[in-house]
């Protein structure tokens, strides 16, 4: 019996693990794509390389909105739609904004400074103040970490992912089965993130493999 | 990239106990500074590097980016929420959303984008 289910094909690499077929294997996808965290959204996969595509995946937008509002207070789904819009909206312009000024001062990487000028700039000063903090607290954070934070490029930050990733992406319910004593393994990765590990369960027994890319 | 075992090891263990549990961000809080954004970063960074004009953008400014995203999200809805009720209504609509964007100046930039 065989594992599947439904995935936007754009953009997914699907990679078997474990050769045995009566080794029940442990799926883990370590993807942030919005296809796998929202029961609403599985097919629709808003990756895109256009910057009008991309949105946040609506379950995490969905769950800040409900978490702003009194706990009786209900959403239409158009309404989450419609922030999930203009979020992206908003990183780009602040992103935009950041960028400008980068540029004036003849700098390559947009910082954090940048952004919190971006902020202020374009009537978001309110949120300067707390996101000093945060950012404060990041930076104490990093310091034990890996030193200061580094650039981050399309192929960089392995350990950044792991460890904010990891809080922020909800693994798959559900996809694990028990069926008889078979399971597949299947890992998911995508042009922007790589599997970092998955979980190889053998009977009781687990390990922890760094699965790299590996292609059929 | 080469396998290898026991690199890189995460910092939430899954012990998946016959079914996968997934690793739930803490904290329904959202105080400024408390805890991690619950944006993922990866998309944040896509969409920053979606603007032809960005080179590169540095780690901080990706955290700072989603945690700030994670503060409109609130702000906008709480504004919404307020139209809903004076609206008698429990459940925030579209048009809640579209009369916070007039009335805010703030959100001005937003006007436009939406149909």
């Amino acid at each position: 019996k065989t594992q599947s289910g439904c995935f936007s094909t754009y953009d997914w690499k699907q990679i078997f693990v474990g050769a045995g077929n009566f080794k029940p294997v442990i799926f883990i996808s370590l993807d942030t794509e919005d296809s796998m965290n929202d029961h609403e959204d599985t097919n629709g996969s808003k990756e895109s390389f256009r910057e009008q595509d991309i949105y946040l995946p609506i379950a995490n937008v969905a769950r800040i909105m409900k978490n702003a509002i009194p706990q009786t207070g209900k959403i239409a789904k158009d309404a989450k739609e419609c922030v999930q819009e203009c979020v992206s909206e908003f990183i780009s312009f602040i992103t935009s904004e950041a960028s400008e000024r980068c540029h004036q001062e003849k700098r390559k990487t947009i910082n954090g400074e940048d952004i919190l000028f971006a902020m202020s700039t374009l009537g978001f000063d309110s949120y300067v103040e707390p996101l000093k903090l945060y950012l404060q607290k990041f930076r104490e954070a990093m310091k034990g970490e890996k030193g200061i934070g580094g650039t981050v490029t399309a192929t960089d930050g392995l350990s950044e992912e792991l460890t904010e990733e990891a809080f922020t992406n909800q693994l798959p319910a559900g996809l694990i089965t028990a069926d008889g004593q078979q399971q597949n393994v299947m890992v998911y990765t995508t042009s922007y993130q790589q599997v970092k590990y998955f979980w190889c369960a053998t009977n009781s027994q687990k390990s922890l493999y760094d699965s790299g890319n590996r292609d059929i | 990239m080469a396998a290898a075992a026991g690199s890189g090891t995460p910092r939430e263990e899954e012990g998946p106990s016959g079914e996968a549990a997934a690793p739930q961000p803490q904290a329904p809080t959202s105080a400024p500074g408390a805890r991690l954004s619950r944006l993922p970063l990866a998309r944040v960074k896509a969409l920053v590097k979606a603007d032809p004009d960005v080179t590169l953008a540095g780690q901080e400014a990706i955290f700072i980016l989603a945690r700030a995203a994670e503060l409109f999200v609130e702000t906008i809805a709480k504004d919404a929420y307020c139209c809903a009720q004076q609206g008698k209504r429990k459940t925030l609509q579209r048009r809640d959303l579209d009369n916070a964007i007039e009335a805010v100046d703030e959100f001005a930039f937003l006007e436009g984008t939406l149909d």
